[in-house]
């Protein structure tokens, strides 16, 4: 409306559309005391339909609030996106016009979750059409347009959806054309004018090179576009790899893993348009990237009807059954009466190489060990495992000795344990049996309370009997000394590393445990309990990328903020202050991921000190405190901790306290901190 | 301070599994002068309240030569850190302390 006199014109088309479509008459008009709907001519329309007209008092906007209210949420959408997009303000238009119909689309707590345009057409709106706001695509240039040998394509920024057409608004800012075209490819990770300038003049010889739209891209087969090519052509994939150097690539992950996110909520999508930090990019790189993309293509069935679909995850059961016949798990017998017989289940789970690669398809029977009761059906459960502490020591060492670390891996460890109790479990889905009768378990199966216990004391009784004794000061670390040298053996459930200056001695020791169990040698000490470890000459140096990346994937951060410090300089919290949260569970998983995240990362050791002070009943303070670690760790992921090899076998401490710190109870904080060394251990 | 000492014992020990002893004590930075002096001294400081078995478990370490207490001032005490929240600057310098870097740095 570029008058106010025509918005008789348009209400009067509004009216009739609504008419029509939804067959649904205006009953009231209520409206502020413009000039444009006080006119007579308003007046005399309104009256003919019977609609009532309703006006509010000068100087009285609030009366109008339905109004002004919608206004303000359209005005505040089309900002953000504005933003987010850097797009200059010229193109507020646009914005609006795109705000509006996210708007519509986007389901509403006050609706029952149902979207506007749900309520009004009775079913879901396709999101798959959407696309980030302000984001870079190109435009496939139409025939008039373009000769034999220029570009076929034109790189524009996305502006809206089309009106009445199937198609996409794009903007080319050199031409000053608009286009709407429904042939589009997006790069929807890169805002338009986030690119700089100088490749803006570079589009002719350099960006449109690789034109989206030629055949000869598609057979670019690096990982990245495996990932993204379900929903973008692979061209988008050739183009980032090949002309936006390193800071870009930094955005690859998030993005790609976005795009197969399922339910395309479009708060999600306006998020893409922002852009992490950059980061110098190191080697990591490749595997970050691939680990992300295939964390999200993968697929776990939930329930043995869905898996028992699939080829590959029948072949997975099949091992595992196998397996369990090999072990002697259990025999078939008829029920005894008097006793109680514990349900399973089968666990999917797609294991992957510390690259991201998939390992292999893992099907697990488990027993529903959670109804199993205490005296009845298990006494011990107490296992063993090795320290933190323990395991970084172990690799200061052999770091410095030069000693080789080799890392090994027991197959269904807890199929090893003896049973001392009697068992019975209701046998599993997928095995032939008579009625009546139920699974005597002879060994530990997963989930067993007990299972865990039954392990760690047959894989003692294994050890010891190769002459190995359980250090009293860490009992799951084995040592064997002999004139040959000296072996160390670290258990960690059912993942091992050994180290130690007898070479002979660790290989007779391998073939040892590997006729004993079936193991799996993993070779050279490179992933270990979700710590990655690289090698180099200085030392090792551990890091957990893949933890940190599925931690504030689980978090959901909505925006790409980063701070330099995890918490804010005196800083006291207390239980009692903020409203408690509704579901305390998230806060709970998380604070319990970044407790295990302190291993390689001391520099959030305070801060975690402080949330897990609160899990008990987590206030959104305390939430907030908890998305600062969060950002602090997008800024910093890849921090690692360094265990240096070439400095001395020095213990060196530090030990301080803050005395009273505590605003509820006075205690005292105490730190402190163990180096052997450089390298800090403890 | 205790609960450090015991660490260090611990970890001596540990060592000592693994193959490796120490001859001379375990330095631990202290950035409490009156502490330091507590643990040394037990007779000038009797009217100091709360000592406990803490207090005589870390003397008795001192003693044995399994522990040293050199002082630090606070600027330097790495342990700061796992103490009290820090301004961006003061949290660089002890993160580099720590021997943390970025991974692309190596």
């Amino acid at each position: 409306m570029k008058h106010r006199s025509e918005f008789f014109e348009i209400y009067a088309a509004f009216r009739a559309l609504i008419n029509t479509q939804h067959s649904a008459v205006i009953k009231c008009f209520r409206c502020d005391l413009g000039g444009e709907y006080t006119s007579n001519k308003f007046f005399q329309m309104l009256a003919l339909d019977g609609t009532i007209h309703q006006t509010s008092y000068t100087d009285t906007p609030e009366q109008n609030g339905v109004a002004e209210k919608k206004h303000r949420h359209i005005v505040k959408t089309a900002r953000s996106l504005l933003l987010s997009a850097f797009i200059p303000s010229e193109f507020w238009g646009e914005a609006v016009l795109a705000a509006i119909s996210l708007i519509n689309t986007i389901s509403s707590s006050h609706s029952l979750g149902l979207s506007p345009f749900e309520k009004l057409y009775g079913y879901v709106p396709d999101y798959s059409s959407f696309r980030v706001f302000g984001c870079a695509c190109f435009v496939l240039r139409s025939h008039i347009e373009r000769s034999k040998l220029s570009s076929r394509s034109a790189i524009c920024v996305f502006l809206g959806y089309g009106e009445g057409k199937k198609g996409y608004r794009c903007f080319d800012p050199i031409t000053q054309k608009l286009y709407v075209s429904r042939h589009v490819v997006f790069l929807e990770h890169i805002p338009f004018f986030s690119i700089p300038s100088i490749t803006h003049s570079l589009t002719k010889s350099d960006l449109i090179r690789i034109d989206p739209f030629s055949k000869d891209s598609g057979n670019d087969t690096s990982l990245y576009v495996r990932s993204i090519c379900t929903h973008n052509s692979a061209g988008t994939g050739t183009l980032l790899s090949d002309t936006l150097e390193a800071p870009f690539s930094s955005t690859t992950p998030q993005a790609s893993s976005e795009i197969v996110d399922p339910p395309p909520r479009q708060s999600i999508r306006i998020r893409k348009s922002t852009k992490l930090p950059d980061f110098a990019y190191s080697c990591y790189s490749s595997s970050f990237t691939s680990f992300l993309a295939s964390i999200h293509c993968l697929f776990e069935p939930s329930s043995y009807k869905e898996a028992i679909l699939d080829p590959l995850w029948q072949q997975a059961m099949d091992e595992e059954l196998s397996a369990l016949h090999k072990t002697d798990t259990w025999d078939l017998v008829p029920l005894p009466p008097g006793k109680s017989v514990v349900g399973c289940r089968w666990v999917y789970k797609i294991k992957t190489n510390s690259d991201g690669s998939i390992e292999r398809y893992k099907a697990r029977l488990v027993a529903k060990g959670y109804s199993q009761q205490y005296g009845m059906d298990y006494e011990e459960t107490f296992a063993p495992v090795v320290k933190m502490t323990t395991i970084r020591t172990l690799i200061v060492v052999a770091s410095i000795h030069q000693w080789h670390i080799s890392q090994l891996d027991v197959k269904n460890a807890f199929l090893n344990g003896d049973l001392q109790e009697e068992v019975y479990m209701a046998p599993p889905p997928g095995i032939s049996h008579d009625s009546g009768y139920v699974c005597k378990l002879k060994k530990a199966l997963y989930d067993l309370k007990q299972a865990p216990h039954a392990w760690f004391e047959k894989f003692s009784i294994v050890i010891s009997s190769l002459g190995f004794v359980s250090s009293i000061h860490d009992s799951a670390l084995f040592i064997k000394c002999t004139d040959a040298g000296r072996i160390i053996l670290s258990l960690y459930v059912d993942d091992m590393i050994i180290t130690g200056d007898d070479i002979d001695g660790i290989s007779v020791l391998k073939t040892e445990l590997a006729r004993r169990f079936e193991m799996k040698d993993l070779g050279y000490f490179l992933y270990f309990l979700g710590i990655e470890v690289a090698y180099s000459p200085r030392g090792y140096l551990l890091s957990q990328l893949k933890y940190v990346a599925d931690i504030l994937e689980r978090a959901r951060l909505t925006d790409n903020k980063t701070i330099d410090t995890p918490i804010e300089v005196n800083a006291r919290y207390s239980s009692s202050d903020g409203l408690p949260l509704i579901d305390p569970t998230l806060y709970r998983s998380i604070v319990r991921s970044l407790v295990y995240l302190t291993i390689t990362r001391p520099d959030i050791a305070y801060v975690v000190h402080v949330v897990s002070q609160f899990v008990a009943s987590p206030t959104i303070i305390h939430c907030a405190t908890v998305l600062c670690i969060l950002q602090y760790l997008r800024g910093t992921v890849f921090q690692s901790l360094l265990l240096s090899s070439t400095s001395s076998l020095e213990l060196r401490a530090y030990s301080d306290a803050d005395h009273g710190s505590d605003p509820t109870d006075r205690k005292s904080v105490t730190g402190f901190c163990i180096f052997l060394g450089d390298s800090l251990i403890s | 301070m205790a609960s450090t000492t015991k660490k260090i014992v611990w970890l001596r020990w540990l060592l000592a599994d693994i193959g490796i002893s120490f001859s001379h004590p375990t330095p631990m930075y202290c950035d409490n002068q009156s502490s330091i002096q507590i643990a040394h001294n037990s007779v000038f400081h009797e009217h100091t309240k709360y000592i406990k078995i803490d207090c005589h478990l870390t003397r008795h370490h001192l003693k044995h030569g399994t522990i040293a207490l050199p002082f630090v001032p606070s600027s330097l005490q790495i342990a700061n850190f796992f103490t009290k929240a820090h301004s961006i600057s003061r949290f660089c310098f002890l993160v580099s302390k720590l021997s943390m870097l970025i991974a692309a740095a190596s």
